[in-house]
């Protein structure tokens, strides 16, 4: 098909990857010609993602942030997955306002911010193994 | 890389914001904008969001610390010129902002 591709990276959780991560699902995208508020809001949306990659899931090592993105029938799909410590309650970890960076000036909006920017976020998590975050938009 | 330029005029201190403020940057500027606050003690502190090519809910975190240190320093802080994409990830907070105001 011709309207159907994808991609596939894997970066180490340093915090200046976070611009890194969004530019890079954001030059993919290009291709599709999505309108730039569609564009700001995919890459506002990974940039969330991935921030909690760097500050939640590896709070004190280095680990693999993998990120694949696929549009197919115009929507994308974006996973942003690790190998980190695990959310203990993901519906808690999703309500606004709700941190346990207490120390630094995390706002707790990240999934907010990702649920209000893409059509649908999923995310699966398992302690002490990892998080998967499944993001999808309709492009176009 | 997310730099801060600093106008002072008066009691009014503009915090001219440059370059993409995400978690990685916003770590970059913040300490920066306190110690200017303390230095020169305003009385209104303005977050002028012009030269900000990008923002995520880092912004929302660097702007309501900024506004907590203001209030204990006796400062107001506004938030200016902010695009719609600011806006609609500052709103999430309830933040309201100042569109291309001449304070």
């Amino acid at each position: 098909m011709q309207n159907e591709n994808y991609f596939k990276i894997s970066f180490p959780s340093r915090s200046v990857n976070e611009a890194f991560a969004r530019m890079t699902v954001s030059a993919f995208c290009m291709q599709f010609d999505p309108t730039i508020e569609q564009l700001n809001d995919i890459k506002t949306a990974v940039s969330e993602a991935v921030t909690n990659c760097v500050v939640h899931a590896y709070p004190d090592t280095t680990g693999v942030v993998y990120i694949t993105a696929r549009l197919k029938n115009d929507t994308l799909t974006i996973t942003i997955k690790d190998n980190g410590i695990g959310i203990a309650d993901i519906s808690q970890a999703m309500q606004p306002m709700f941190t346990t960076d207490i120390k630094s000036e995390r706002a707790g909006l990240g999934f907010a911010v990702m649920l209000s920017f893409m059509d649908k976020v999923k995310v699966y998590s398992k302690q002490n193994k990892g998080t998967r975050v499944v993001m999808t938009k309709k492009l176009g | 890389m997310t730099k801060a330029e600093f106008i002072q005029d008066k009691s009014k201190l503009t915090v001219l914001l440059c370059g993409e403020i995400d978690h990685h940057g916003a770590r970059q500027v913040r300490g920066e904008i306190d110690n200017r606050i303390l230095k020169y003690m305003p009385r209104l502190v303005v977050m002028d969001f012009s030269h900000v090519t990008f923002m995520d809910s880092s912004g929302i975190g660097l702007v309501l610390a900024r506004s907590r240190f203001c209030t204990d320093c006796g400062a107001t802080l506004y938030v200016e010129n902010v695009d719609r994409q600011m806006s609609k990830i500052l709103s999430l907070a309830g933040i309201k902002t100042i569109q291309n105001s001449n304070i």
